[in-house]
């Protein structure tokens, strides 16, 4: 037999091999955070509750003003297009509530659900969400969490409206639980698929991102 | 008889069942892999433990500036205040009554409110993620830091609230609080009711700052 024949012949049967052995391991490997799921299990109390989710914008650095950053923040959230924000949900639990002062100079700034901030280098380089104060709910049976945080990179709230739009409601999905694909390339109709994971920005959250906020707010799925 | 066998198949259709295999090969790679990293990395879990490399309730104790602490003493108070709080009707729906709680003497990090350039503001203990960020989160769920009470006084200012995110953990862009920064005073440490509050308060057994219901949407929309 030719050499390469030979090549040809010992590298069909090793990709086999390989193949099978990739096969069962996916099958009989237990799935951690199963890729179906489009949800992180991180949100807020409030989303559970009839309490709206009271907000706030502060700019860190001077990097933009606080009436535009609030302006923008305000329009996305539930003036903008009503009827495709996240603005309303599950029979308004999902109910957004501004305050106009810097989040800083609020004296009951610990009862903000909320605070959308603003920083020339967001979170080294992105915008970014986390959440703090975790707590048991009785009512769900599940841990949540009592505030929310979203630090903008400035310049994805100045490169036009698609950009701010897009980008608020991104984050703003994190805080109400949804989260990014799990690997490059894994994309959906879906404002959390976004064009840093290979997707297709959108600019509004889609008909299914919208269905599984309101099921987490029902406490129908984590 | 002839042996048949894939030897006998002709070397173009060879090549292409070849091709089809590595084609294939990829396609699974691409779950394959992120589906092992994330069986053996460090994920967020429901319960009050908060990630999946604690397997029970862990304190640390770290006095700060506070030479007068007993530290063995305070470790026993913060031990008889755990006991009390496992009897809380949330500390086994919370999973943490699936091993016993430890307290240690000696924390891993530094407090985060005394980092240069952090402050409370608003009453607010805020943290940050860019600061704050591990890839694997302390074994201990709360940090007890001891400080002076003039010293908790600059800090705090007269805001109840004394804790704080210490370290916070990300899967991709999702973050938040994983480990919690709790301030107490010497006086503090001895006072078995405030001692049991401020720990339950910390661990997430109740919420520090309950809910607001909050007001009308100011400009009607």
């Amino acid at each position: 037999m030719i050499r390469w024949e030979q090549l040809l012949n010992r590298s069909l049967w090793i990709s086999s091999i390989v193949l099978v052995g990739m096969l069962g391991t996916i099958l009989f490997t237990p799935v951690y955070n199963a890729t179906a799921s489009h949800s992180s299990g991180l949100h807020l109390r409030s989303h559970h509750e009839s309490t709206n989710e009271e907000f706030c914008v502060w700019v860190e650095d001077s990097s933009i003003a606080h009436d535009t950053e609030l302006s923008r923040v305000r329009g996305t959230l539930y003036l903008d297009n009503p009827s495709e924000d996240w603005d309303g949900l599950a029979n308004n639990k999902v109910y957004f509530i501004p305050y106009f002062r810097p989040c800083p100079d609020l004296s009951f700034r610990s009862d903000i659900e909320v605070e959308y901030w603003a920083r020339s280098s967001g979170c080294d380089g992105l915008s970014c969400s986390w959440k703090e104060q975790p707590a048991y709910n009785p009512n769900t049976g599940h841990t949540d969490y009592r505030w929310a945080y979203v630090r903008f990179k400035t310049s994805h709230l100045t490169s036009g409206t698609f950009w701010y739009h897009h980008t608020i409601n991104h984050e703003t999905g994190h805080v109400l639980g949804l989260k990014d694909p799990d690997w490059w390339g894994q994309c959906a109709d879906s404002v959390m698929h976004s064009g840093v994971y290979g997707c297709t920005d959108r600019e509004w959250p889609s008909w299914s991102d919208r269905d599984k906020v309101t099921k987490i707010a029902e406490n129908l799925v984590q | 008889m002839k042996r048949m066998g894939i030897r006998s198949l002709p070397w173009q259709l060879r090549t292409g069942i070849l091709l089809v295999l590595i084609l294939a090969i990829g396609v699974l790679a691409r779950e394959l892999v992120p589906r092992m990293l994330r069986a053996q990395s460090v994920h967020f879990t429901d319960g009050l433990l908060l990630t999946t490399n604690r397997d029970r309730l862990a304190l640390c104790l770290e006095p700060v500036a506070a030479p007068t602490v007993d530290l063995e003493v305070a470790r026993q108070r913060m031990d008889a205040a755990l006991a009390t709080l496992a009897q809380h009707p949330h500390w086994r729906p919370a999973g943490l009554a699936q091993n016993a709680p430890v307290v240690e003497i000696g924390c891993p990090g530094e407090p985060y409110l005394l980092k240069p350039g952090v402050s409370v503001k608003g009453g607010k203990t805020t943290g940050d993620p860019v600061a704050q960020r591990v890839d694997v989160p302390s074994r201990f769920r709360v940090f007890v830091y001891i400080l002076p009470e003039p010293e908790l006084a600059r800090i705090f200012g007269d805001t109840s609230i004394r804790r704080a995110p210490q370290e916070m953990f990300c899967e991709g862009d999702s973050c938040a609080e994983v480990t919690t920064g709790l301030y107490l005073s010497p006086r503090e440490v001895h006072d078995a009711q405030f001692l049991s509050d401020q720990l339950a308060k910390a661990i997430g057994l109740e919420l520090a700052v309950p809910l607001d219901p909050g007001s009308p949407r100011p400009d009607g929309g």
